[in-house]
């Protein structure tokens, strides 16, 4: 066993390790519990990044597996690790956020009755997205992306004896088990198929044609998947309500890394997409539908994390799209340069949230706002960063992104690309300007105000090292939000090699478009939120239908409520009306038929001597005529 | 003489045995037709060991026997009626139903 | 031929504590638990034993012990584990030990309800180790019987009803599956019930396809098998936790165990018959059982038909006659006997104390009983299928194996996994998470010892989950015995 693979390997036990300490034994001790956690997440870190510096060759993946399930007609199912770029990458991300979001928690969730529980379940978090980057096997990949699944409902559904967190847990689970029963049965006809799962294996038959192995089908099965993990499509609306959530776990999760998983399995396996053309077409669709989609929701929003949430569909569309347009590098530093910003927005928003007690940004914004500094600088520097204002990293990323469609696509679905662009910046600073330029709080709209999370009464003695510790993760990232975009060229190096690079200060007249639409949209929100006198609302706002319609997430949930949802409960009805009535009435049925038969054959039973011996007379009487007239015996 | 003649007052007296079993209501006259079956059933016997063959006195051996046994089955039965007496003050088999499914 | 050894002491475990029971008065009702539980002690230890001496790579009948019984109509004294058996012998210690455990507070007529426990336990030990027809069927019938009793007094919810409709469906089981087992031992004409001599007779072809049928259903009415299903969901409601425990855990693997053993490799033409059928039926019992437990309030209803669903995998699994299908199905059967004993466990805890078992009118308890309910949402999630449980690899292989044989049937399967999940998500939302309902009145936490048996279940699930092989090494090479037979 090489040291990579065992810093692999490392990197998966301390959290796991973490995990069953903390939940087992550590419950009642709430600072040891986030200093295991803490540590654990240390040591992924550290290994990540030794793996990073370690496995730089592109192109090139080292597996390394053993058996773990045998399968008929093939050697079994091996599982292991897979070290190459894209996973070592993807796992110094992970690690990097859980550990931010974890010393920024220390300070978020202090006093929180569940602490040790919730660095339990984060840790759970940890070492399952790290088993999803590093998996080698598929199945194991499906595993691990269940596991995901699991933090994400145990975590969403934290503050569980609240009814919305609840039921956004299961709403979430619920959501993206749809889309992975699509997964799953991908997973299960390659396997069928093929016999084996290894991603490299998988990849080289995508291009050769095995027998009984349709590309397009298995291709489309496994989409199902990445559209309900990474909130795409028909099934966003779990992330959304998501929120509910504590605040770190919506950074954490519900933005950098979780959700980015379903762009993660298309980048992994993005040989196997290529080679299904009409798919990857249908998904580039699908994504500038949810990008545009999303944007809209976001502009009426105001809860800051729901407009986070839709602003992360949207992010999440834009990685999908680069990726169906063929870019891997270019999806991937989106999705590392987004999972930076992106934590940061929501780690700054914890903060106004945690000193407001209101995710509402007009409730935020009378409550001094300007006081949080830390908040303030992340905020606006991750708002700059997501709008794409150079030299932010987020400008860097989009503009590949975009350089990547402008290459392969082109024009409509670019033209809607580049209003998207528009749009993000639009509704981003619709955000900053309600939430830091407010004048008074209006309560009186205080009935869409989703309750501050964490109201648990202990405010009054948050410390200075609670402050401490949200305000150093936010500013760490915030200073990452300038360093990020710049890393451009080594994604491309390492992930597409064989793509032209263009460099990352390369301003062409696609990118001066884009500038033009930011800038644009940023005016257009100064006008309508920042001036001094703005109305402050927005120009969706102003209009009843769209703004019910927009902020109803497109009326998506109430057709699901009204048609599926329905007819799956009327269906179950039907089965347990069945059951009580017709097969339990039909056994009721022979059990009262026999006590019938038996009444009435009792009968016979009179108790009356004389009846008796009258029937055995007769009885041998006739048999006495019968015998006679057949002559006696045989 | 033919056997006929006794046959045919066995049978009478077997049918009159029958008719007083099944009608009478009254466990003691119950056995006695029961008896008067019995004593049919010997006439029989004695009438038809003539006819065999045989010696006819194995046929008298015979009905003497079930005489003793008869006389053994009304002991039986008499002090069976006394007891159900004592326990239900009546030997009316209408009411002794209670063996009723 | 061998003389009794460790199978045998293994069926005198339970035999003799029922005897040791018997002989303490019932006023001590402390000594007559203790002694159950050194009794399922013992039956974990020799189960251990057997499983050290149980010699993996070698696919045939294990530890043999032939003694001849009844010579005159070919009745012996014959046992045998293979990898079928195998895990369903430790799965009973488990679950036996565990439900002694579980039942340490029983006040009511405590040294009936152990006699009658271990009394039930030594059928299916026999059933389990038994390579004799005439005494597989006696286990059988030793092991259903005692349940009546068991629900009838101790039960809960029209527990007469309920105890009456399992031992009637469980006895036209019976009424099935006897003559069939006689017709096969007439059919053969070797004067012989051992199961072994029986398996290698060929069968003519008309009544294997007319006598299959029999043993099928018969079997799989004690699996829970649509639409003869409906006992088991009701006997689950009536019958105490123990019994609940051990009726879904271990004796609807009975049924399957009787398909696997006497149904399918007697009769393999009679099975490659009728295998589209039984499929067909098996994917009824998945989709309609997690349906229907979609609508249920009672927790133990919607566990029963989630047991129902979850035996469907099982009877699917065998239908498929493919390596993966029926090495998933053996799996599925340990897997679900842990998860749903676990099931049962925590909920016999809740209803203990709060009385009720309406997840309406429960809600919140994971605020008040963390740990009581800790162990039910981790039943419900490997219910739902959550990797890292053993149900996820049981399943998975069973759904593999079906998508060779029956595609169409494999892809209706795992579109049923969205509702279950559904289910198990309204139980844990409903019932655990939310605000609290303000009449209940919350009891203390489950105390340590009550958690013990619990955890054992949770860890050994969580053990399968996390490296299915130690249980796959040891059922794959009895399976491919076993396909050979079939083929």
């Amino acid at each position: 066993m090489t040291g990579t693979v065992l810093a692999a390997l490392a990197a998966q036990a301390a959290p796991l390790l973490a995990c069953a300490l903390i939940l087992i034994f550590l419950r009642g001790r709430p600072r040891v519990a986030a200093g295991t956690a803490i540590a654990a997440l240390t040591v992924s870190f550290a290994a990540a990044a030794f793996l990073v510096w370690q496995v730089a060759v592109p192109n090139t993946a080292s597996v390394s597996q053993t058996l773990w399930l045998p399968v008929q007609g093939g050697a079994g199912l091996a599982f292991g690790v897979i070290l190459d770029p894209l996973a070592v990458t993807m796992a110094l991300v992970v690690a990097a956020i859980t550990l931010a979001v974890m010393v920024y928690s220390t300070g978020y969730m202090r006093g929180d009755p569940g602490f040790a529980r919730y660095f339990g379940f984060l840790a759970l978090f940890g070492w399952a997205m790290l088993g999803l980057v590093l998996a080698s096997n598929l199945l194991q990949l499906l595993v691990f992306w269940e596991l995901v699944g699991l933090a994400s409902f145990l975590l969403i559904g934290f503050w569980f004896e609240r009814e919305a967190p609840a039921a956004a847990a299961r709403k979430a689970f619920l959501m993206t088990r749809v889309g992975d029963v699509g997964f799953l049965l991908g997973v299960l006809l390659l396997i069928r198929a093929l016999g084996v799962a290894t991603i490299p294996d998988v990849l080289a038959a995508a291009t050769s044609s095995a027998p009984g192995f349709t590309v397009p089908l298995v291709a489309f099965l496994l989409l199902m998947g990445v559209v309900g993990k990474s909130a795409q499509g028909p099934l966003f609306t779990w992330l959304p309500d998501a929120m509910e959530g504590p605040t770190p776990v919506s950074a954490l999760l519900h933005s950098a890394t979780m959700v980015a998983a379903g762009v993660f399995l298309v980048a992994r396996l993005h040989p196997l997409f290529a080679a299904a053309p009409g798919v990857m077409q249908g998904l580039l669709w699908l994504a500038l539908v949810t990008a545009l989609a999303s944007a809209t929701m976001a502009m009426v929003a105001n809860d800051i994390k729901r407009v986070l949430a839709y602003s992360s569909i949207s992010q999440l569309s834009y990685m999908l799209m680069a990726l169906a347009a063929g870019s891997v590098a270019a999806g991937f530093f989106h999705l590392t340069t987004h999972a930076g910003f992106k934590a940061l927005l929501f780690l700054s928003s914890g903060i106004f949230i945690h000193h407001a007690h209101s995710n509402d940004m007009r409730e935020i914004a009378g409550h001094e706002p300007l006081s949080q500094k830390a908040g303030v600088i992340g905020l606006v520097a991750g708002s700059l960063a997501l709008a794409g204002v150079i030299p932010f990293a987020g400008y860097f990323s989009k503009e590949m992104v975009l350089g990547a469609m402008g290459e392969r696509v082109g024009g409509v679905v670019l033209a809607l690309a580049y209003l998207g662009a528009g749009l993000t910046a639009y509704y981003t600073f619709r955000m900053v300007f309600l939430t830091l330029r407010g004048q008074t709080p209006r309560r009186q709209e205080a009935r869409d105000i989703a309750p501050a999370a964490h109201v648990a009464g202990h405010e009054e003695h948050f410390s200075a090292a609670a402050h401490a510790a949200m305000a150093w993760p936010v500013l760490a990232l915030a200073a990452l939000t300038l360093v990020l975009g710049y890393l451009g060229g080594f994604f491309a190096t390492r992930l597409s090699p064989a793509l032209p690079h263009e460099g990352p200060f390369h301003v062409g007249g696609g990118a001066l478009v884009a500038l033009a639409l930011v800038a644009a949209g940023i005016a257009l929100a100064w006008y309508e939120f920042g001036r001094a006198g703005a109305l402050r609302l927005g120009f969706a706002e102003r209009v009843p239908a769209l703004k019910s319609f927009f902020g109803d997430n497109w009326y998506l949930d109430r057709l699901y409520k009204a048609t599926v949802i329905r007819w799956t409960l009327a269906l179950s009805r039907a089965a347990k009306w069945n059951d009580h009535t017709v097969l339990d009435g039909a056994s009721d049925g022979v059990a009262q038929g026999t006590v019938w038969g038996g009444r009435i054959l009792s009968m016979v039973q009179n108790g009356f001597v004389q009846a008796y011996v009258a029937v055995a007379i007769s009885v041998v009487a006739a048999l006495g005529i019968w015998l006679t007239r057949t002559g006696g015996l045989p | 003489m033919s056997p006929a003649l006794y046959l045919g007052f066995a049978t009478l007296l077997f049918g009159v045995g029958l008719y007083g079993l099944l009608q009478r209501r009254s466990l003691v006259a119950m056995l006695i037709s029961l008896e008067l079956m019995l004593a049919a059933v010997s006439v029989n016997v004695v009438a038809l060991t003539t006819l065999t063959g045989h010696d006819a006195s194995m046929g008298q051996v015979v009905a003497l026997i079930l005489v003793g046994v008869a006389a053994a089955e009304t002991a039986i039965g008499l002090s069976l009626f006394v007891a159900i007496h004592r326990a239900s003050h009546s030997i009316d088999v209408e009411t002794l139903s209670e063996l009723k499914g | 031929m061998n003389g009794p050894g460790l199978l045998t002491l293994l069926v005198l475990c339970p035999a003799v504590g029922l005897a040791v029971i018997l002989a303490i008065p019932g006023r001590f009702p402390k000594a007559i638990k203790v002694a159950s539980a050194l009794t399922g002690l013992a039956t974990l230890l020799v189960t251990g034993l057997i499983y050290a001496k149980f010699d993996p790579a070698a696919a045939g009948k294990q530890l043999l012990e032939q003694v001849p019984w009844i010579p005159a109509v070919g009745i012996e004294w014959h046992n045998g584990v293979d990898g079928i058996s195998l895990p369903l012998l430790v799965l009973t210690a488990i679950v036996f030990f565990t439900g002694v455990l579980v039942m340490w507070e029983l006040k009511e007529r405590v040294k009936e309800y152990f006699a009658f426990m271990t009394l039930l336990v030594t059928g299916v030990f026999g059933v389990f180790v038994s390579l004799d027809l005439f005494f597989f069927l006696f286990y059988y019938e030793l092991a259903v019987l005692p349940m009546y009793l068991l629900i009838a007094v101790w039960g809960s919810t029209r527990k007469e009803y309920g105890a009456m409709k399992l031992t009637l469906y469980l006895l036209a089981g019976t009424a099935l599956v006897v003559p069939a087992a006689l017709a096969v031992y007439w059919a053969a004409g070797l004067n012989t019930f051992d199961l072994v001599r029986l398996g290698t007779v060929h069968y003519g072809h008309t009544f294997q396809i007319v006598v299959y049928p029999f043993l099928f259903v018969g079997f799989g009415i004690l699996a829970g098998m649509w639409p003869l299903h409906t006992w088991s969901p009701v006997g689950h409601v009536a019958a105490p936790t123990a019994v609940s425990m051990l009726h879904a855990g271990v004796l609807m693997k009975l049924g399957a165990y009787g398909i696997l053993r006497v149904a399918m490799p007697l009769l393999p033409e009679g099975a490659h018959y009728w295998m589209l059928a039984t499929a067909i039926l098996a994917t009824v019992n998945i989709v309609y059982g997690a349906f229907v437990a979609l609508s249920q309030t009672d927790l133990k209803f919607v566990i029963g038909f989630s047991s129902v669903s979850h035996m469907g995998i099982v009877l699917l699994g065998l239908s498929t006659m493919s390596q993966d299908g029926i090495n998933g199905a053996v799996f599925q059967m340990f897997s679900h006997g842990i998860m749903t004993a676990l099931f049962f466990a925590a909920v016999g805890y809740i209803y203990d104390r709060y009385h009720t078992r309406d997840m309406t009118r429960l809600g919140g308890l994971s605020k008040y009983v963390p740990v009581a309910s800790a162990f039910f949402i981790v039943a419900a999630l490997c219910g739902a299928g959550v990797p890292g449980f053993a149900s996820f690899w049981a399943e998975l292989l069973v759904f593999l194996g079906t998508l060779k044989t029956f595609p169409v049937l494999a892809w209706i399967v795992v579109l049923a996994l969205v509702v279950t999940m559904a289910y198990s998500m309204r139980a844990i939302v409903v019932g655990f998470f939310g605000a609290p309902h303000e009449e209940l009145h919350h009891p203390a936490d489950i105390s340590l010892f009550l958690s013990l048996p619990r955890a054992i279940l949770v860890a050994v699930l969580l053990v399968l989950g996390f490296y299915p092989r130690l249980m796959l090494d040891i059922i794959d090479p009895a399976t491919r015995a076993l396909i050979g037979v079939l083929k």
